[in-house]
């Protein structure tokens, strides 16, 4: 998630709470934070302020705020404040892509996992509990994703967020990230399905058998308890899209995939074929898990073929138009979170610019076939 | 496959990570030990295709009356002179058979009317259609009505009555007027093709064209000419075709040596008219031939597909039944037939007199069903084209005088099994276009739906 920094004064521990640019100075409502550019003289009620001023008030702050960082909080946003001076921004008010992450323990290892599972003790829970109260009763929230690691490692706290946010958005649509295997038992895949009625379940599967899906998720047993996840999640008659992350051990296997998944998992309402984010896990790996996009374009072709020719729907993810042939563009969403979302300098003279779903900033690696579409 | 890559293949120890082991791996040909994922999802997928099962008896047929204004030299039903009034459906039996017919556990039931030629006894047919309706109020139903007719009776109060009850018309055309009058004589002599074009276009009219079907009969005349009976149907409007070959009952049987024709020369026929219409397709003139379309969706796709001719265990009865003028029931239109020309091994029962129980799960579908699932059937069990075929226990019977039959030179078997090994050349040719088309076919979409090419 975006981080920005400041110089901390007064901050005891982290704070959470929600942005208000409101220049009224007071406020009494708790857990409401005050963004300004110019402090005033009093301050009353606020849990603490941000600001690109030097801060003289009395109650913790951040100051010294890069102007542009500044104006990329907003008003309604929920951030956590760092004794360092650090801003989090957990909750984006304008944006459709909140995602609340629930822990970071998982019971896979993948090999290009962009995050660093750590199995921390940190209290995800009640951050995320706390970030969800906060978020203002007057918003409609659309849409929430649900994280981790493995958001569904602890039951308990994943129910209770699921149901928060059924009582809370009860329109909101939830994509639960999960790897799946622990929806194997039936009684844990139910508990989930009724604990909130809006769930996508999002669940990868990298290759047409246990072998090669178990190795790239590093844990062997995966492949059957991921399908047998599936199957109870259409018992449940609940939705499924599947996740195809490409890498260099299975671009090559992506139409004996599409075929499997037609054949096995015909149910499931999307398939999201997905560039791969080369940070943490991913990082470490990249010798053995990295291809140039550029390298599966006709793999990617192929397979993006099988799915329409079966009238499945599908998508492309993380992947610039330029790396794409272009009669699969129509396939390309804006799937980059708008934060981690970057263009390269020569993607200026692109015209496509404007409708490009974008590359990861956050990647180390980027493929050296990024060029301008001129005509 | 190549001989090379099979004894490789046999050759591997259990843990195989050869290319060729992962693919068939993946499409469940082969396995590691102890992998009950892999039972899992067969046994789901066999589920999946059964799935027609489930729902039991969906069509329901009732023969309105045996006689008609026709006299075709092909027909199966053996028609009787429209004079003869006995031949009619009373609404006693029309009533009862309705009753029975609502007993069926599916949840969508269809109603075809057939003949002989049933506007010829509307009365029964409109009065059945309302019946159903009132009694659809109460077992709420998915509730569908077809009228078998050659539409030479159509008028504009029949056009209206099916136009308020949403009842759709299957008609026949057998192609330019010689064809189809040289075949489908009517008893006053009148041209019977000029008389089916005037009134499509008042069934049209009314109905839409989506509302109007026709069924092409194919007899030795039509084998030459099948692309000009094509052009003919897309001249007049239809979106496709079904090449059906001829089955040999009623009239056919008499009149073979003039209409009739082997399975092999049919298959060339039917082959040259599948190329004829995959050209057309890519022409842009979208028309599907409707056999191939369904065993496509058999080939290509995992889901269960509603075609009561072509089903393991055999569909009659399961899928389809036929109820007779005078109450019989038939597990298909075939045994009715057989039954008007003098045997009646396959009858049923019978609506006044029966129950619903003891017609149904009686001995006639019982053993039909228990002899005629191709998994099982000696012969189509190691068969290549098992999964995508079916049995007619019936025409076995006709043919063999037995259900099981002796398959492998039955004129049904040497037929579909060239028809698909037509099929799979064609697949295995690859032409993207034309995998495309089948695609398309396959899943009931445009062609331009299934082409990926940016415009």
């Amino acid at each position: 998630m975006k981080v920005v920094k400041g110089i901390p004064n007064n901050i005891g521990g982290t704070i959470i709470g929600r942005i208000t640019k409101s220049l009224t100075p007071i406020c009494f409502s708790s857990g409401v934070i005050l963004a300004t550019p110019h402090v005033p003289k009093w301050v009353i009620g606020f849990v603490a302020l941000i600001t690109t001023a030097t801060s003289t008030a009395t109650i913790p702050s951040v100051s010294c705020l890069v102007s542009n960082d500044f104006d990329g909080l907003c008003e309604g946003d929920i951030v956590r404040l760092g004794v360092d001076g650090t801003v989090q921004i957990l909750w984006e008010a304008r944006s459709f892509q909140n995602v609340l992450y629930l822990n970071d323990h998982c019971n896979s290892a993948c090999i290009m996992c962009p995050q660093k599972v750590e199995g921390s003790l940190e209290k995800y829970h009640s951050v995320m509990t706390k970030v969800l109260s906060l978020v203002s009763a007057s918003k409609q929230v659309a849409h929430v994703g649900i994280t981790g690691g493995e958001p569904t490692l602890f039951l308990e706290n994943l129910i209770d967020i699921l149901n928060t946010c059924r009582d809370r958005f009860p329109n909101a649509g939830i994509s639960l990230l999960t790897n799946g295997k622990t929806l194997a038992d039936f009684n844990t895949a139910e508990r989930i399905a009724l604990a909130n009625p809006n769930i996508l379940f999002c669940i990868p599967l990298y290759a047409p058998t246990s072998r090669e899906h178990d190795e790239i998720v590093g844990s062997s047993g995966s492949f059957d308890l991921t399908m047998k996840g599936f199957y109870n999640l259409v018992r449940l008659q609940r939705p499924v899209e599947i996740r195809i992350v490409l890498l260099q051990q299975n671009y090559r296997r992506l139409s004996d995939l599409a075929e499997y998944i037609y054949r096995n998992l015909p149910f499931a309402s999307h398939i999201a074929l997905m560039g791969m984010e080369c940070s943490g896990v991913a990082s470490d790996n990249l010798a053995r898990v990295w291809v140039d996009p550029i390298t599966y374009q006709q793999e990617l072709y192929e397979c993006v073929l099988e799915y329409h020719r079966r009238s499945m729907n599908v998508s492309i993810y993380n992947l610039p138009f330029c790396l794409l042939p272009k009669d699969i563009w129509r396939f390309a969403r804006n799937s980059i979170s708008e934060w981690k979302k970057a263009y390269l300098p020569q993607c200026e003279q692109c015209i496509k610019r404007e409708e490009c779903p974008g590359i990861f900033s956050t990647s180390v690696r980027q493929s050296s076939f990024i060029n301008p579409i001129v005509t | 496959m190549n001989l090379t890559e099979f004894d490789e293949l046999l050759a591997c120890s259990e843990g195989n990570s050869s290319p060729l082991f992962l693919k068939l791996q993946a499409k469940h040909f082969m396995t590691v030990e102890d992998d009950d994922l892999a039972i899992e999802l067969l046994a789901t997928k066999l589920r999946t295709r059964k799935a027609y099962l489930t729902s039991f008896t969906t069509l329901h047929m009732m023969v309105i009356t045996a006689r008609c204004n026709c006299v075709c030299d092909y027909c199966h039903a053996s028609s009787i002179d429209p004079e003869k009034q006995d031949v009619d459906m009373t609404w006693d039996v029309a009533k009862k058979t309705i009753d029975m017919i609502f007993q069926a556990p599916a949840p969508s039931i269809k109603i075809e009317f057939q003949g002989g030629e049933p506007l010829l006894n509307w009365e029964i047919v409109k009065e059945s259609i309302l019946y159903a309706r009132f009694v659809n109020r109460f077992a709420k139903r998915k509730l569908g009505f077809v009228i078998c007719t050659n539409i030479i009776a159509l008028t504009p109060e029949i056009v209206n009555f099916c136009k308020k009850n949403e009842i759709d018309l299957s008609t026949s055309l057998d192609g330019p007027r010689d064809l189809h009058d040289g075949h489908r004589k009517s008893r006053d002599g009148r041209s019977s093709y000029d008389c089916f074009k005037k009134n499509l276009g008042a069934a049209r009219l009314g109905l839409g064209y989506e509302g109007c079907s026709a069924l092409l009969t194919i007899t030795r005349d039509h084998l030459q000419r099948l692309p000009e009976v094509i052009d003919h149907y897309v001249e007049m409007g239809f979106t496709g075709v079904f090449l059906r070959a001829l089955n040999p009952y009623g009239y056919a049987v008499a009149n073979y040596s003039n209409i009739g024709y082997t399975p092999e020369e049919f298959v060339v026929a039917f082959s040259k008219a599948l190329d004829y219409i995959v050209e057309l397709n890519l022409a842009g003139t979208p028309f599907v031939e409707y056999y191939t379309a369904l065993l496509l969706q058999r080939v290509l796709t995992p889901f269960s597909t509603g075609f009561v001719d072509l089903q393991s265990p055999s569909g009659a009865g399961i899928s389809g039944v036929i109820y007779d003028y005078n109450g019989e029931i038939y597990p298909a239109d075939e045994a009715r037939m057989l039954a008007r020309m003098g045997d009646k091994k396959f009858l049923m029962g019978n609506v006044m007199t029966d129950s619903y129980e003891q017609v149904f799960d009686g001995p006639v579908i019982r053993d039909l069903a228990y002899n005629s699932c191709v998994e099982t059937m000696p012969g189509c069990a190691t068969c290549a084209y098992q999964l995508y075929c079916g049995a007619d226990p019936i025409r076995y019977y006709v043919e063999k005088g037995d259900v099981v039959g002796s398959r492998p030179d039955s004129g049904f078997c040497k037929k579909n099994k060239r028809i698909l090994d037509y099929i799979f050349t064609i697949l295995d040719q690859g032409d993207e276009r034309i995998i495309n088309l089948f695609w398309a076919w396959a899943t009931r979409r445009s062609l331009s739906e299934v082409t990926l090419e940016s415009c």
